[in-house]
């Protein structure tokens, strides 16, 4: 069994550190470690951050770190005694690949020396897994893209990525929640809201989700409103 | 009771001191960038030290009670006049209707926090009223302060001992106490505490032994979400991608030019750069009221030594509570 590796980055929080690789079986354990630690909570626990390979915990000064790593230590013991079941929900999200909102579909297709018909037929194949939200409120990293659709990022970010875009990078798939720059390759975007401070939970998708993106037209995708 | 924002000055906010809960969604904790500060001015108009209170970068901003109100201004980054009468910093203050108060340049510091007795009347928003704007939530709609905003109050406070406070001829009352400042006013180097951070290791020598002894100086290129830092440039040993984790306010980390920034209140919740420092967490007030342009010097501490700093802080602001309305 793999040690996994405990340090601070802050005074109050503290990282488990499983793998520094993207697998999905380590992000499982890490959303089984959230699980975990959100349902036999310390005193002084303020939240759990899952990332790719990590689980970072924050804490206020009614607990010392030595507690705290002591706590998650315990922890992450058990958490690898136990079955590692996926507790994520299936998501199937509707997506528009209209040249005219995947403004990037003609250039991965010419980059990848494929139709644009390919591109989405490939990128609706599978299920994804969520391995973490992050970036800005409800930006999903997901994973693994087949490798047939691998891109680089752009080499200069667009100023303005609209709210919705779904996108692709290196083996990564994303979805833009609000209008930012970004760096990612935008093929397509999804009617539905990824970030919503007045729903609960607030972020459409949760780590340890499974998606599956669904084509819909231009016609569809106007009808959302 | 309410007050008017005349002039707003530069990305003057509400803030609070964080949003907690939501980080697993990506929200960020934000809140007061000098946390210290923003309880402070609570605590002197005997608020919770979680109300909102506006945050004031440097100078410009200028404000008109429409009603009389108790007051408090702790931080720095500028002078607050009423009138051609300047008003303290770090005491209670009584303001008679219709006053006006501005703000003007100070050479110490950098954010300024005013809270009013008994708080200003802002919905929470994912349990905060901070103001986050790249997602357009908390605070006065999602954004900063404008000419023309109004801020009502909750309610009107009740404080004992305001009779006693000093009375200026121009009717502004000022209590005989005040607060220590507990953020030291900006020498001409600040010197912040440091911790190695998690890839330190992953650095050549020659950015292990710079991180340490040389200076660097705040960019103007830095806000809420982190300060750049200009100065030597840093260069991994070998070049690794690395995999996104969390990071947090004190994070030092460096883009793959070899910048180092520093993350500050409104860090994203997840990064990729590798991170050679981390702020104590007792020292980022500090790091909050020094202004760009001034140079800084990470001086090394161990793990332990930086939690007894934050300690230390923690009861020297336990202190001040127990000491407020106490003659000093």
């Amino acid at each position: 069994m793999i040690i996994p590796r405990i340090y601070n980055i802050h005074d109050q929080a503290i990282t488990i550190e499983f793998s520094k690789e993207i697998s999905e079986a380590t992000n499982m354990q890490v959303i089984a470690m959230q699980h975990a630690v959100e349902s036999s909570p310390i005193k002084g626990f303020m939240g759990a951050v899952p990332a790719y390979g990590s689980l970072t915990v924050y804490f206020n000064d009614q607990v010392s770190t030595t507690t705290v790593r002591a706590w998650l230590s315990d922890l992450s013991a058990q958490v690898s005694n136990t079955s590692l079941a996926t507790e994520g929900k299936q998501i199937s999200i509707p997506v528009c690949y209209d040249p005219s909102l995947g403004t990037d579909l003609d250039w991965v297709a010419a980059h990848l020396n494929r139709s644009m018909e390919d591109i989405v037929a490939l990128h609706t194949s599978i299920e994804y897994r969520v391995y973490m939200i992050g970036f800005i409120p409800g930006f999903p990293y997901m994973g693994t893209l087949p490798t047939a659709l691998e891109v680089p990022r752009k080499q200069t970010p667009s100023m303005k990525i609209p709210a919705g875009s779904v996108a692709i990078a290196g083996k990564q798939t994303g979805i833009y929640p609000a209008e930012v720059p970004g760096g990612w390759q935008v093929i397509g975007r999804t009617p539905l809201k990824m970030f919503d401070p007045s729903t609960t939970p607030c972020s459409f998708l949760n780590a340890g989700d499974i998606v599956q993106f669904k084509p819909i037209t231009l016609e569809m995708f106007n009808q959302y409103s | 009771m309410s007050i008017t924002i005349l002039k707003p000055g530069v990305m003057s906010s509400l803030q609070d001191l964080g949003r907690w809960g939501f980080q697993q969604f990506g929200v960020p904790i934000g809140g007061a960038m000098d946390k210290v500060s923003a309880t402070l001015a609570n605590y002197i108009c005997g608020n919770d030290e979680n109300e909102a209170v506006i945050e004031m970068t440097l100078h410009g901003a200028s404000f008109i009670f429409n009603e009389a109100a108790f007051c408090a201004i702790v931080g720095g980054g500028c002078k607050a006049y009423l009138g051609d009468d300047e008003l303290p910093f770090n005491r209670l203050l009584w303001i008679p209707a219709f006053s006006t108060i501005r703000k003007t340049a100070s050479a110490q510091g950098c954010r300024s926090y005013l809270a009013v007795g008994g708080g200003f009347n802002i919905k929470k928003i994912l349990g905060s009223t901070s103001t986050y704007t790249p997602s357009g939530i908390g605070g006065m709609n999602g954004r900063n302060l404008a000419t023309g905003d109004m801020l009502s109050f909750k309610h009107e406070q009740v404080l004992q001992g305001a009779s006693t406070l000093k009375m200026l001829p121009n009717g502004v009352g000022i209590s005989h106490w005040h607060t220590t400042a507990l953020v030291e006013a900006t020498p001409n180097v600040v010197t912040v505490h440091a911790i190695k951070g998690p890839e330190f290791d992953l650095f050549n020598s020659t950015s292990q032994e710079n991180i340490f002894t040389s200076e660097f100086t705040i960019s103007s290129q830095s806000n809420r979400m982190g300060y750049r830092l200009e100065g030597k440039k840093f260069a991994l040993e070998q070049k690794t991608e690395m995999v996104s984790t969390a990071v947090t306010t004190g994070i030092v980390q460096v883009t793959h030019e070899g910048d180092p920034i520093i993350l500050m209140a409104d860090a994203q919740t997840i990064g990729g750069y590798p991170r050679i420092a981390r702020i104590c967490a007792a020292d980022i007030p500090l790091l909050a009221q020094t202004r760009p342009g001034i140079k800084i010097l990470f001086k090394e501490i161990g793990e332990e030594e930086s939690a007894d700093r934050c300690k230390e802080l923690s009861r020297g602001l336990k202190r001040l509570k127990s000491g407020i309305g106490m003659p000093s």
